[in-house]
């Protein structure tokens, strides 16, 4: 009701869209972001400021399609939006960002992270860094602290836009390209799962010491349990895709030596803790990092949005100068390309947990 | 005719309006509380309806929960007691296929699979986040159910419930939404304006017609109704929510702590019932029009036809001629009803012309009442929340306002402010009180000019327009109060002239009495001194006495001018010379420590006046100047100017014309303001006993008053005092300058040079006439020591009658006129009488007598006031003898 009353006495609205994938087996990050997104807008909205500005999103259903998302892009430029929050998919991200520039409307990602769109000078802005930057750091490490003779991979290309990228950027380190490893299985997760797989035990006669995992966290799972019968010392290197509570409470018992990259710092820190109450008491769940993401993306935008009012300047040019924004997980800086610069980690299991690669005993 | 048509007009209208007012308008009010109350009981009969399907609802989620829950028990306690051996896979996928897609048992932390066989991880999540929420918990909760989660393994949206057997055993399984009872029954086939659906403790869709909210996993924890509803186990209301007014009922499932909801369109699910009312409402009105015209009709054909029939009837019988007696008796016989028809025009007629009567009764009763308030010579207001509402033209005269004014004016701004507050309560007390009409004898009011007039008020009060009013009745009595004020002025004025009379006629008394003593003294003094038998030794004592004797005259003097008894003859004065010759000769005893300062620029100084009272008038004001400095450093300043005064009577003065201005002022202590009026009465004085008579001021003011001037102090405690004394200046022409002035050194001449008294052979004979016998001794004695005859008589009639016998008239009749017997003016008749040009000298005491006031006009040659000198008495004499 007080939040009733505080958006009646705002001075002005600012529209917002928000166009993700909300149904079907990609959904899960854009229901979470979603939710973030309308956790920040409630909080922006019942501020209790009066005379400022507040936020309405109109929400659309990207249905993983880039068709129907270019489609519901177009509905909400009819409505008067120009600025839209998504997509969550990189698979989206590339056709969604040729139809922005053409049309002049802003997008600013939450999770899209793929290294295609890194580097331009175009309307599409992310707070999340580009997966080339993750996967290097995590291949790097991979080949200063082990021996690494044999790699497989596994690559879902039902959001290949960001699988492939990942493991191209993972492989540059090595000066390797995905068709010159050892054994590369490449399978749709939309259309089925990797345990339905029937050649999936194959992999074991080449016998990896290094297995390159672009997946989500369930099938991630269970090619880790796979690895482990076969090679118990198996290195595993994930994407943060997978790096969920789903991956540990399936990966089972063997939980050595499994990589991740993230912009998670793997540590619960105050803001983290802040932001799952709000969360749970919602909607009834955890959040996962998509959830924080989103939230954070309001939030950049919102400042934004005061930057440009402020200083009389296009919202592009204000969202470049985001610095060291108070992100939940870390700061957000955002450079001229709309690339975001923030810290990344290297995260590894212990006792059934996440925790930073800096603690492992 | 034009009465009666004036009357069956109202007849009509307010037949006309009880009509709308009785019957057309109460009409429509039901009409709308009628449909008012038919669309409440509508909503009413809606809300119902949704609690009922909700409760429908929410007993088949309990059937739903109860068959799932039985069902995690039953396979749950089965491995729990022979671990996957006695149950057969073809009981298990019968009982479980209708309620979940995926279940299994986890005992000791693995996971035991029932059906289906392959462990999905999705599932397998909740399902552990259950089982950790409920070892973690510590109440007694038995089973739990997730929010709404993607299910890779359904490939849709499903929750997971979860049974706890115990620490280490619990059933787990995904619900199979899709096969849901209420699904298939409700949800499918609900259409039209209601909706059911199911959401969870959170408010996320868990069950919805529309799958879209459910696999797009929407959220309504926001909504406010949803806020209200999930502290309820039962919640229904009204409510607003995506911009359509719903009607929404809610009812809490506890086995799954789900919502049942079913909401219901306000708007859609009225509209076929506002139709419906709005055709009866039509219907209604137009019944109700019907009957307003109807009864109209009805009642004019049975009311008011007859009613102006019966008028135009009644007309008819006044105009018709009075049936001649002789048809009358003719007929009377004949036509029985001629009778009846006769005795009802007259019984009309009477009755109308008693109603005509009272009504121009009234009329005049009215007219004589408003010529009566017009013209009463007594201002009447009436007022009513504080506004005047009527005013009559006295009223209008009083105030200055017209009528219009008045009312448009809140009557308290019309009462004085000093009075208003005051005015008010007193109303109000009386009218809180029902006090009687009261009376304000005298209220200060202002007029339109802004004058202020003085009422004698009454206040009472009357009904106007069924509700309390004031009726104001005032007199002007603002001339009639200042009649009083100058009446009481005047009167104070007389009682303060009656006391100086009295006081004069005593001081007079006094002084007459006293004079004759001191002449007495002084004769007695000037034979001591004539007849040189006192030794020289005893000239000290004599001078004494003399000067002794002097001051008593001049106190006695001084009493005589204050009453103004002491007349003489006035003469032509320079004041300039008199002014200089007072202060030249004063200032020779005046203190070093005073200085004083002259600065006479009168233009002219010529003052009628007698001898010694401008000299007495500056002598008396540096006096008291002196000693107001006493003995301190000082300054006396006597300055003189030329003043033209053109409105005599600011300063008291009789005319207009030339004056001079004397001003005397000192540097001295001051006069304190409580005792300035009282400076110029006679005896008061704040000097020392001794010092002062208290007759100094008292005699200046008796001198300026008989010289036609005025006097006037200035003075302040610590600032000095300044006497500013006005006196008329004389004109005077070239030639009347020199006859003036050649008067002046004629009496200058008179004064140095005495004449001699004639000396003839025969001795001068004198004959005194004087009652106090000490007196008349001592005149015998001083003009017997100058060569004359003289003869005393102590009363009147003596001296009478030795007139009428000698031979020889005396030369002189000196007498007093304050006589015994038949008194000095009888006296004086009787010797005009005998001897009509026989000189007499008056010698008197009563200085305001007639005869000494007109001496020529009763034949006295001289008169002189006692006390005078030997010098003076022989001079005088001597003159007379000469002529």
């Amino acid at each position: 009701m007080l939040c009733f009353l505080c958006f009646s006495c705002s001075s002005s609205v600012t529209k917002v869209g928000f166009v993700a994938t909300l149904s079907g087996k990609y959904s899960d990050l854009g229901v979470e972001a979603r939710n973030g997104v309308m956790l920040a807008v409630k909080e922006i909205n019942c501020s209790g400021k009066t005379n400022t500005k507040k936020l309405k999103v109109v929400y659309k259903n990207a249905e993983a399609d880039p068709h129907v998302a270019i489609a519901k892009l177009r509905e909400l430029k009819a409505s008067g939006i120009n600025i839209v929050i998504g997509p969550t998919l990189s698979t989206l991200a590339v056709p969604m960002v040729k139809w922005a520039n053409e049309n002049g409307v802003i997008l600013l990602s939450p999770t899209v992270s793929t290294s295609q769109l890194t580097g331009k000078k175009d309307n599409f802005f992310r707070i999340i860094p580009d997966t080339s930057t993750k996967a290097k750091k995590l291949g790097k490490y991979v080949k200063n602290s082990f021996h690494v003779s044999k790699i497989c991979a596994f690559l879902d290309i039902g959001n290949e836009e960001y699988t492939l990228d990942f493991l191209n950027s993972f492989l540059s380190v090595f000066d390797l390209k995905p068709d010159e490893l050892e054994c590369l299985i490449k399978y749709n997760f939309e259309h089925s799962t990797v345990a339905s797989f029937t050649g999936l035990h194959l992999i074991m006669n080449h016998a990896p010491d290094l297995v390159v995992i672009a997946t989500p966290a369930i099938d991630a799972a269970i090619i880790t349990q796979l690895v482990r019968n076969f090679n118990p010392n198996a290195i595993i290197c994930a994407n943060n895709w997978a790096k969920t509570e789903e991956f540990i409470l399936n990966v089972g018992p063997s939980m050595n030596r499994i990589f991740f990259e993230d912009i998670d710092p793997c540590v619960v820190s105050e803001a983290i803790s802040e932001f799952k109450k709000k969360y749970f008491k919602s909607y009834g769940q955890l959040p996962s990092f998509a959830a924080m993401q989103g939230y954070d993306s309001v939030k950049v935008l919102y400042r934004a949005l005061k930057i440009s009012q402020e200083n009389n300047e296009p919202l592009s040019k204000a969202l470049t100068e985001i610095r060291d924004f108070p992100g939940i997980l870390s700061p957000i800086s955002i450079d001229e390309y709309g690339d975001c610069k923030r810290p990344t980690y290297i995260c590894t299991i212990e006792n059934g947990q996440f925790i930073p690669l800096s603690r492992q005993k | 005719m034009k009465s009666k048509s004036q009357n069956t007009l109202p007849l009509a209208t307010i037949v006309k309006k009880h009509l709308v007012k009785s019957i057309f308008i109460p009409l429509l009010l039901f009409a709308v509380i009628i449909n008012t109350v038919l669309l409440t009981l509508l909503v009413e009969e809606a809300i119902k309806d949704n609690q009922f399907l909700a409760q429908i609802g929410c007993v088949a989620l309990d059937k739903y929960f109860d068959t799932a829950f039985r069902i995690a028990k039953n396979f749950a306690s089965e491995y729990e007691n022979v671990p996957g051996k006695s149950v057969t896979i073809f009981r298990k996928i019968l009982e479980i296929d209708p309620v979940f897609n995926n279940f299994f048992i986890v005992q000791d932390n693995k996971a035991i699979e029932i059906f289906p066989t392959l462990n999905y991880g999705a599932i397998r999540y909740a399902a552990n986040k259950i089982a950790e929420d409920l070892i973690n918990s510590s109440s007694k909760i038995k089973q739990i159910i997730t929010p709404p989660f993607y299910s890779a393994y359904s490939n849709e949206v499903s929750v997971a419930l979860a049974y706890f057997v115990s620490k280490d055993s619990y059933a787990i399984g995904e619900l199979n939404l899709t096969k849901f009872l209420i699904d298939k029954i409700f949800l499918s086939k609900l259409e039209g304006t209601t909706t059911m659906f199911i959401v969870d403790r959170y408010g996320n869709f868990v069950i919805h017609p529309n799958p879209k909210l459910v696999a797009e996993r929407r959220n309504i924890g926001d909504e406010n109704w949803f806020i209200k509803a999930r502290h309820n186990k039962h919640f229904s209301g009204i409510v607003h929510s995506h911009g359509h007014w719903q009607i929404v009922s809610t009812i809490l499932n506890p086995n799954s702590s789900w919502f049942f909801v079913v909401t219901t369109n306000l708007i859609a699910a009225l509209t076929p019932f506002a139709y419906w009312i709005l055709i009866m409402t039509g219907i209604f009105l137009v019944f109700c029009v019907w009957t307003f015209y109807t009864i109209r009709k009805e009642m004019s054909s049975s009311v008011i036809s007859p009613i102006e029939q019966l008028q135009t009837l009644l007309q008819r019988i006044e105009e018709l001629p009075e049936v001649p007696s002789e048809v009358y008796t003719q007929l009377a016989t004949q036509q029985g009803p001629i009778e009846e028809i006769e005795s009802f025009r007259k019984t009309f007629l009477n009755t109308f012309g008693w109603i005509l009567n009272q009504e121009d009764s009234l009329k005049e009763s009215s007219l004589r009442f408003q010529t009566l308030l017009h013209n009463i010579p007594v201002a009447v207001l009436i007022f009513q929340d504080n506004h005047f509402i009527y005013a009559n033209k006295v009223a209008e005269q009083i105030s200055g306002f017209k009528q219009e004014a008045l009312v448009k004016t809140p009557c308290w701004e019309l009462i004085h402010p000093d009075h208003r507050e005051e005015l008010m309560h007193m109303i109000q007390m009386r009218q809180q009180e029902l006090r009687p009409a009261m009376q304000y004898p005298e209220l200060p009011i202002i007029t339109k000019s802004g004058q202020i007039k003085w009422l004698q008020t009454t206040v009472g009060s009357i009904v106007v327009n069924g509700r309390p009013a004031g009726i104001v009745m005032a007199t002007d009595i603002t001339e009639q109060r200042k009649a009083e004020q100058e009446k009481k002025e005047m009167e104070k004025k007389f009682q303060y002239l009656q006391r100086m009379e009295a006081l004069g006629i005593l001081a007079a008394g006094v002084a007459h009495e006293f004079n004759n003593i001191l002449h007495g003294i002084g004769l007695n003094i000037e034979m001591l001194r004539f007849t040189g038998i006192c030794p020289t030794e005893a000239d000290k004592y004599l001078n004494t006495m003399e000067h002794l004797k002097k001051r008593a005259s001049m106190l006695v003097e001084a009493l005589l001018t204050f009453t103004r008894k002491k007349q003489s003859s006035k003469r032509l004065i320079h004041a300039h010379s008199e002014i200089q010759r007072v202060i030249t000769i004063y200032s020779e005893t005046l203190p070093k420590t005073i200085e004083v300062k002259t600065n006479l620029k009168a233009t002219s100084d010529t003052i009628e006046a007698e001898e010694g009272q401008i000299e007495h008038i500056i002598m008396n004001l540096i006096t008291n100047a002196r000693d107001a400095i006493g003995n301190e450093f000082g300054t006396i300043s006597v300055e003189t100017e030329t003043v033209i005064i053109d409105e005599p009577e600011k300063l008291k003065l009789p005319q207009k014309g030339k004056y001079m201005k004397i001003k005397v002022s000192d540097t001295g202590e001051g006069i304190p303001e409580e005792i300035m009026s009282k400076i110029f009465d006679p005896f008061f004085t704040t000097k020392e006993i001794g010092k002062g008579t208290g007759l100094g001021l008292s005699m200046v003011l008796g001198i300026v008053k008989s010289l036609g001037g005025s006097i006037f102090c200035d003075s302040a405690v610590q600032s000095g005092t300044t006497v500013n004394v006005l006196l008329p200046l004389v004109e005077i022409t070239k030639q009347s300058t020199t006859s003036q002035k050649s008067e002046l050194e004629k009496t200058m001449i008179t004064q140095d040079a005495l004449p001699t008294p004639p000396r003839s052979l025969e001795k001068p004979r004198i004959l005194i006439i004087e009652d106090e016998e000490i007196l008349a001794s001592l005149i015998q004695e001083c003009l017997q020591k100058e060569g004359y005859e003289a003869s005393t008589f102590n009363t009147p009639e003596k001296a009478i009658e030795h007139l009428g016998s000698i031979k020889r008239t005396p030369d002189v009749v000196i007498m007093d006129l304050g006589l015994p017997g038949i008194g000095g003016e009888a006296c004086l008749e009787h010797i005009r009488k005998m001897y009509p040009t026989l000189p007499v000298i008056v010698i008197s005491g009563y200085l305001d007598h007639k005869i000494l006031k007109h001496p020529e006009k009763y034949g006295v040659k001289a008169c002189l006031s006692k006390p005078f000198s030997t010098q003076q008495f022989l001079q005088t004499l001597n003159e007379i003898l000469a002529k």
